[in-house]
Parts: structure tokens; sequence; C-alpha cells
């Protein structure tokens, strides 16, 4: 028996046991390739960062959230570095009429060295997205102008009315931070009576479908994370927003403008259950007209709110 | 055994062991850069690269260590962000964000593919703004880490030993050291060297079992599974392979989806679509003027039969036809005469004379129309001829069938319709159906008449559906696969049915990730239409799914 032992069960103990540590830990460093991607490569000290694609100054872990406008961070190699950037807004005619389609013709530059060109990243399917409002904030629409050879960004519009209206040009340079700019134009005809928004409206309509905003804890609070829900029905019954088909890269788009001081924000939810899901930090309180923009039935619909901001304790977030 | 029998016995073990060779599993991050890049295969270890995309256009820039103040050739490619097609003469031109003085020169040197030269005057990071502009429309795209100077990273070989790490070895000396103390202690000096030996073999063959199952990468039944253990999901494909393979993808969105039901059918013909030529009496054919397989156009004369007659027939019909041009002539000579003398003849005279001549000369005409001997035997419709026995001089009797023409142009469909698909036959439907032996051949359909019978065989309804075929593409008797598409649609993530594959036996998709790396994604499909099948799980909108070259793909993953 000894010998049996000796010769044939005391090695193979002995390698057999050197050999799990060899695989053992050979699985572990496997594992960890997958996980972090760091080990696999050499072996260099390699941290990743995490950011939001919409505003790259909002950066955190992986799973995590932008506080700003909710998307899911993103992996990013290269940590974008605010640039010097300014969009140059002109449109094709000195004097933009009412009723008549204008071509307007958008260039970003470089201001630390203007004749170079600037590069745009693709943010939700398109590089400039052109937001233009009326001064009242009663009308509005989402434009994208497409590059052209010469370097400028074109796109047409037809404004309703005369008056004064603002374009929130929201764009990024490649390699740079998120950029917005904010122009004002004239556009000559004749005006209508003013909106004033006092009352705040949650559900809107387009077509047969509605759309109700629900904050957590019944208000919408300034400078804290909150979250509010938007609710679909169709035809007066509960509507699944999975239904919904994506436009521009997500199930719907939402922009605010505060009345007074024309602050602006961007948001995109997410789908929870059948309903959206929006996260959002309104810099300032006040009364802010939003449109959620989404396609149902190959049709893009807009549904126009308007929403009570009241002031928030910063640093706080609603549960 | 001696202590040295131990330690060589142990070192011939952890030989055999070290030569065992583990696999290697790519990462799946996003790097762009050759030293971030897994190390799968030799070739990218020696470029670096960077790579743009937009909406338009996707970039690579493939480059060998640049030397700064030395001329650099660099390789573009170019291609549809959405297709993954190459992009061809286009209009390129680059601009160095760091030196705008820097200069140029691109052309083309193959499919999708540019060659850039420049001389980087620095040891140091450039971006590169390239503009654009080709059948996709103008575009601006920025290529970043231009590395002007940077040596290629040291690619670590993996050596025989370098699946053990620092801390194994520690282990396994630590094992060895044990080992050999038990060896010590239990030492016995009349040991053969038979079983040394054998024992050697046997501790070789057990622990290299566990290193033999994990280096089985590449059977297709230890592929990549979905949880990631040993195996990585990405394969790194280089971009001329892609252009060599027609690898193309398709940005996945949701669209309308019409579901279908598959019947099975048989072409006839249709009601006036076949015609059969006969003869109306007995004769001799003496001329045909019609081919095999040939077409013809209704009216058109195919055949000529000459009548048969007997002798006492022919001796009535030879009197006959001198009792009547003897009247005709008599008929004739006595309007000649009452002509000559027409002033003094009398009216009454002339008139009779007149009508005598003209009855005369009317059966006379009818006679010989009647008496004619041959028969042109015309096609009732436009068709092609099909096989017939008759030549010159083969007898025919009356109502005997000649030819068979058939018309392919109109063709109707019999179908099998069980209870099942019963309500998927709705006017408001949409049918398509190819051929059973040839899916190329495909055609739309239309209902002709719901079922008017049962086949007593099997139960099955016959429904009638009619098909246009202008061009005999379809032949009667084949026969082929009818799809009944629903008259409403619904939104859902498609793919052709060129995009799948299997892996391990399970349905994949392979999705674009990068310029030159893609991923295995396992997919739960839903129906399938004949073309496109629907996708319930393992893909989202915005996606870029392979639908062309899945196959070389798959193989390529299994083999890298």
């Amino acid at each position: 028996m000894k010998p049996l032992f000796k010769q044939y069960i005391l090695p193979l103990i002995v390698l057999t046991a050197g050999t799990i540590a060899c695989n053992s830990s050979k699985h572990e460093g496997t594992t960890t390739e997958t996980s972090a991607g760091t080990e696999a490569h050499g072996g260099e000290d390699h941290v990743h960062t995490y950011a939001c694609p919409m505003h790259p100054e909002m950066q955190g872990h992986e799973g995590e959230k932008c506080n700003k406008c909710g998307m899911p961070l993103e992996h990013m190699d290269h940590v974008p570095v605010a640039g010097n950037y300014m969009m140059e807004i002109k449109p094709s005619s000195e004097m933009i009429k009412a009723g008549v389609s204008v071509d307007l013709s958008l260039t970003p530059k470089n201001k630390d060295n203007m004749s170079l060109p600037v590069p745009l990243d693709v943010e939700h399917e398109k590089k400039i997205h052109l937001i233009a409002v009326s001064e009242d904030l009663s009308w509005f629409d989402h434009i994208h102008p497409e590059y052209q050879s010469d370097g400028s960004y074109l796109v047409k519009e037809t404004f309703p009315n005369g008056g004064k209206y603002l374009l929130y040009a929201d764009y990024k340079p490649t390699g740079s931070t998120h950029q917005l700019e904010k122009t004002e134009i004239q556009v000559e005809g004749k005006t209508m009576v003013s909106a004033n928004y006092k009352e705040t409206k949650a559900s809107a309509t387009s077509g047969t479908y509605t759309v109700t905003l629900k904050p957590d804890g019944g208000r919408f609070l300034s400078n804290q994370e909150i979250h509010f829900d938007g609710q679909f029905t169709k035809g007066g019954k509960r509507f699944d927003v999975n239904g919904l088909q994506s436009y521009l890269g997500a199930k719907g788009h939402m922009v605010g403008i505060q009345t007074s001081s024309k602050t602006y924000v961007h948001l995109h939810p997410e789908v929870e259950n059948d309903i959206l899901h929006f996260h959002a930090t309104f810099a300032e309180a006040g009364m802010y007209r939003a449109w959620l923009q989404f396609i149902a039935d190959d049709q893009l619909h807009t549904v126009d709110f308007t929403i009570m901001v009241e002031q928030g304790e910063p640093g706080k977030e609603m549960m | 055994m001696k202590a040295y029998h131990y330690i060589i016995h142990l070192c011939l073990v952890l030989t055999t062991l070290l030569y065992s060779r583990p696999a290697y599993a790519g990462g799946g991050d996003d790097h762009t850069h050759a030293e971030e890049k897994p190390a799968t295969s030799a070739v990218q270890e020696k470029y670096f690269s960077s790579e743009a995309s937009s909406a338009r256009y996707e970039l690579l820039l493939r480059y060998e260590p640049i030397l700064p103040g030395k001329p650099a050739h660099l390789t573009l490619f170019v291609s549809d962000f959405e297709t993954n097609k190459p992009v061809n003469d286009a209009d390129i031109k680059i601009t160095s964000q760091e030196d705008p003085d820097l200069t140029f020169t691109i052309h083309q040197n193959g499919n999708g593919t540019y060659e850039v030269e420049t001389t980087f005057p620095e040891k140091q990071t450039y971006s590169l703004a390239v503009k654009i502009e080709a059948s996709l429309g103008p575009d601006l795209l920025l290529l970043q880490e231009i590395n002007a100077g940077e040596e290629l990273p040291h690619v670590h070989e993996p050596s025989a030993l370098s699946f053990i790490s620092k801390d194994n070895w520690y282990l396994l000396a630590i094992g060895l050291f044990v080992g050999l103390g038990f060896g010590f202690l239990f030492r016995r000096r009349n040991t053969s060297h038979g079983k040394a030996t054998l024992s050697i073999i046997l501790v070789c063959i057990c622990c290299s079992i566990p290193f033999q199952t994990t280096i089985a990468h590449g059977d297709d039944d230890h592929g990549a599974d979905a949880s990631g253990n040993v195996f990585s999901n990405t394969v790194d494909i280089p971009k001329e392979t892609q252009f060599l393979f027609d690898v193309y993808t398709l940005k996945m969105a949701k669209g309308n989806f019409t579901e279908s039901n598959r019947l099975f059918g048989t072409i006839i013909p249709s009601s006036n679509g076949q015609a059969v030529v006969t003869t109306p009496q007995n004769g001799t054919i003496v001329s045909v003027h019609a081919q095999v397989g040939k077409p013809v156009k209704a009216g058109q004369v195919v055949a000529v039969v000459e009548q048969s007659i007997d002798a006492g027939t022919q001796v009535n019909i030879a009197a006959e036809r001198n009792n009547l041009t003897a009247e005709y002539d008599a008929a004739k000579k006595e309007m000649d005469r009452l002509k000559s003398i027409s002033d003094i003849a009398a009216k009454k005279d002339i008139d009779e004379a007149t009508s005598r001549l003209q009855k005369a000369e009317t059966n006379l005409a009818l006679f010989k129309s009647r008496s004619g001997r041959t028969m042109n035997l015309t096609a009732p419709i436009s068709g092609y001829v099909g096989n017939f026995n008759v030549a010159i001089g083969t007898t025919v009797t009356a109502g005997q069938t000649l030819f068979t023409i058939t018309n392919l142009s109109t063709l109707y469909v019999e179908a099998q319709v069980f209870d099942k698909d019963e309500e998927s036959i709705r006017a408001d439907a949409y049918y398509t159906m190819e051929c059973a032996n040839d899916n190329h051949k495909t055609s739309q359909i239309k209902l002709l008449a719901p079922a008017q019978e049962i086949n007593a065989t099997n139960q099955s309804q016959k429904v009638l559906f009619q098909v246009d075929n202008p061009d005999g593409d379809f032949k009667i008797g084949e026969f082929v696969n009818i799809r009944v598409f629903a008259s409403t649609a619904s939104h859902q993530i498609t793919l052709p049915n060129s995009a799948f594959t299997e892996i391990n036996g399970k349905p994949v998709v392979f999705i674009k990730e990068a310029a030159e790396k893609y991923t295995v994604s396992y997919v739960q499909l839903g129906h399938n239409n004949g073309t496109h099948t629907s996708i319930l799980k393992g893909i989202e909108e915005g996606q870029r799914a392979v639908i062309n070259g899945s196959y070389q793909l798959k193989m390529i993953y299994l083999n890298q």
C-alpha cells in the first residue's frame, strides 16, 4: 500500500493541487478581464471614465445616470475638454418675413482659431439640434441643420408670425464638451397677442395620444434632482410607451424653457414599466414651458405643457 | 524511489503542463488604439488606428509608428456608417487641428481604401479633421489621438509559461517542496523505474485534463456562452476583410412587420389559358406550320388538312360544276346578245337576262367556295404549342385533337388550405408565391376564388389564385409555396433572414460595435414571414446588425 501511495497518489495529490492553483488563478484573471478590461490589455493601469453623452461634465460610475437629463452614463476613454466655441447663425436674408421659408446657416467656430473646421459629434442621431421658439414660448420647433460642402450647416425654417424668436443650437464639438448657443432673431410681419402662461398644464393631447406629467412628491422643485413620469393614454385607454417608435435614438425628447429667464433644459426619458420616466435638475424656479416629442403610428407628435417649478433645497433629492 | 527520481518526475510533469497553453479572450471595451486592443491577433499589434463616425460615414485611419519629420503612409478606410459598404471616389481633404499648414496627399488605392501621405513634423498627438464629399453627401469628422513619435507597445508574447502568474509560481514551488518532503518521508530504496515512469504518465494525463478543456475553443460545442466566462463575445475583423466578404450592416429600427402564413399549392392552367386544335372532317395533313414549344398567335395557321372524298361524290360534284358553268355561259351569251341590240330590245327582256346572269354567277361562286378540298387549321389562342404527333401525310379523322396550345401569361394556383389557415384567406390580404424548388422565382398573386370544394383525401380546401406570368417563369404542374400576409402590420424589430446564423444551436446576430469590432448577440426570434424575422429579445433599436456575411463572421469568430 505504501509504494502505491508514494509512487502514484502522492505525486498526483501534489501536482493536482498545483494545477488547481494555476487554474483557479487563471480563471480569476479571465473574470477580471471581462468585467474591467484593464488587466487584459497588457496590465496597464487604465481608469475608465463614465460620463453623460449630452453633458460630459456629468461624470460618475458605470450604471449611474446623468443628474441633468437622466441619460445613462457612457464609457468614455477620452475625457472631453471644455473648448472655446461659438455657433455663427446667419439667415439667408437680412429681413426674415413671417410665413416665408428662410435658410438658416449655422457654422461652428473655434474662437482660438476661427479658420479651423470644427467637426461635431452625432448626438441623438444629429449633429445639431436647433430649437426655435417664439419669445412668448407659444410656438416651438425642433429642426436639424445638415452639413454643407462650404462647412456650414443649413436648415429651412418658416416662422409663423412677426416678432422676436429665440434659437437654441445644441451641439458638441468632437473631443469637447456639450455647447449651447442662444440667439435672438427678429421676424417681420403681423404680430400676435403675446401669450401669458400663468396656469399650469400638466396634460396635453396630440391626435389620439394624451400625455400627463406627474412629478414624484407632486411638485417640481429646482436646484435638486427630481423625477417625474409621463403617462400615456391612447383613445382614453392607458398606453404602454414601449409601443412608441424611436425618435432620434430615444423614446421621447423634452425641451423645457423658463418663461422669464429663458433658461433651457433638454431631457431624455427612460422607460419604466409602461411609462416614461424623467430625471431632471431645474437650475431655476419659475414657470416653464415644456414640449415633449415622440413618434407613434409613424407620425411625429409634439405635446406642450406648462409646469411650475418651485424653489427647492440645493443638494436634496426627492424620493 | 530516490530523491532525484522525484525531482525528475515532477519536472517532467511540470514541463508537460506548461506546454498545455490556455486560450485567451479579447476584451470587450470600446478602445481604439493598438495598446488597448485585446491581443487576439498579431496583426493588430503592428499598427495604430483611430476611428470616427457620423450618421453618414465611418472612417478608420490605420498607421504604423510615425517618425516625426519622416514621410508617413497612413491608410484611411471609408465606409457607409449604416450599411458598412465601402465608399469609393470620395473627395477627401484633411486638416490638422494642431498644425493647419500640414499638407496631406490622398489617393484611392482600393475598394473604400485611401492612402494618405504626409510628414508630421513634431512628436505630438494630432487631431485630423476629415472633410469628405462622396455619394452620401458632404461631412466633416475628426480623427483623434494620432500619436506621432509613439512606438508600438511591447507585445507580450504568450509564452509557454505565460499563463502562470508570479503567485502561481510560488504555489507551484511550495507544492514541489511539499511533494519532495513527503517523498523523502516515504522513501524506499528498491523502487522500479518502470513504476516511476508509469506514475509520470498517469499524473501528466490527469493534470493536463483541465487545460485541454480550456483550449477547446473553436469547437462549435464550446463557443462563447452568453454569460461570458472564458470566451469573449467579441471578434475583431480587419476592415479590408469586411470589404472582401461584403459584410453589410443595417441599423435597427422598429418597422412595419406583416406576419404571414404559408400554404402549399400547384400551378394549373387558367380557364382560357389552354386550347386545343381539332380537325372538323376527315382528311390528310398537307402542311404543318407549328413547332413544339414555339409561340403562336391567335388566328395563326398551324396546319392545313386536305379533305378526303370518294369517287361517286367526285362525279356528282363534277356534274354539278358543269351544269352551273353551262348555265352561267348561256346567261352571259344571252346578255351579250341583248346588249348588242339594246336600242331595239325590250327593257323587260334585258332585265330578265341581267337577273339570270347574276343568279348564275352567284351559284357558281357558291359551288366553288364549297368544293375546296383543303382547310386551314388556326390557333384559337395565343400561346405555346405543346407536343404533337402529326406530320405531313398523316390521315386525320373528324374531331381528332391535333395540337394543344398553352398560354402561360396567366396561370392559376390551386392551394390547399387547412382549418388553421382558413381565417387568413381574406380578400384584403396580400399574397405572394415562390417556387418550392427555386426561391428566386417569386411573384405576387391574387385571390381568385375561395374554396368551392374540399379535398376528400386530406379534407383541405381548394383555393384558387391567379398569377401573371409574362416571362413564363412558372410552369404548369410546378409546386409553389404561397405566403399569406395579414392586412394589418405591427411595429417590430425585424431583420432579413440572411442576418441570422447559429452558434451552439442558438440563433445569433453579429452587432457592429466599432469599425473593426463585432459582438455576438444571442437573439430570441419571433415570426418568420419568409423574408424577414421579427426579434423579440437580444437587439435594441439603433444597433447595427450584420445582414450580409454573417457566416464568414461566424467562421472567423469560432476560429479566432
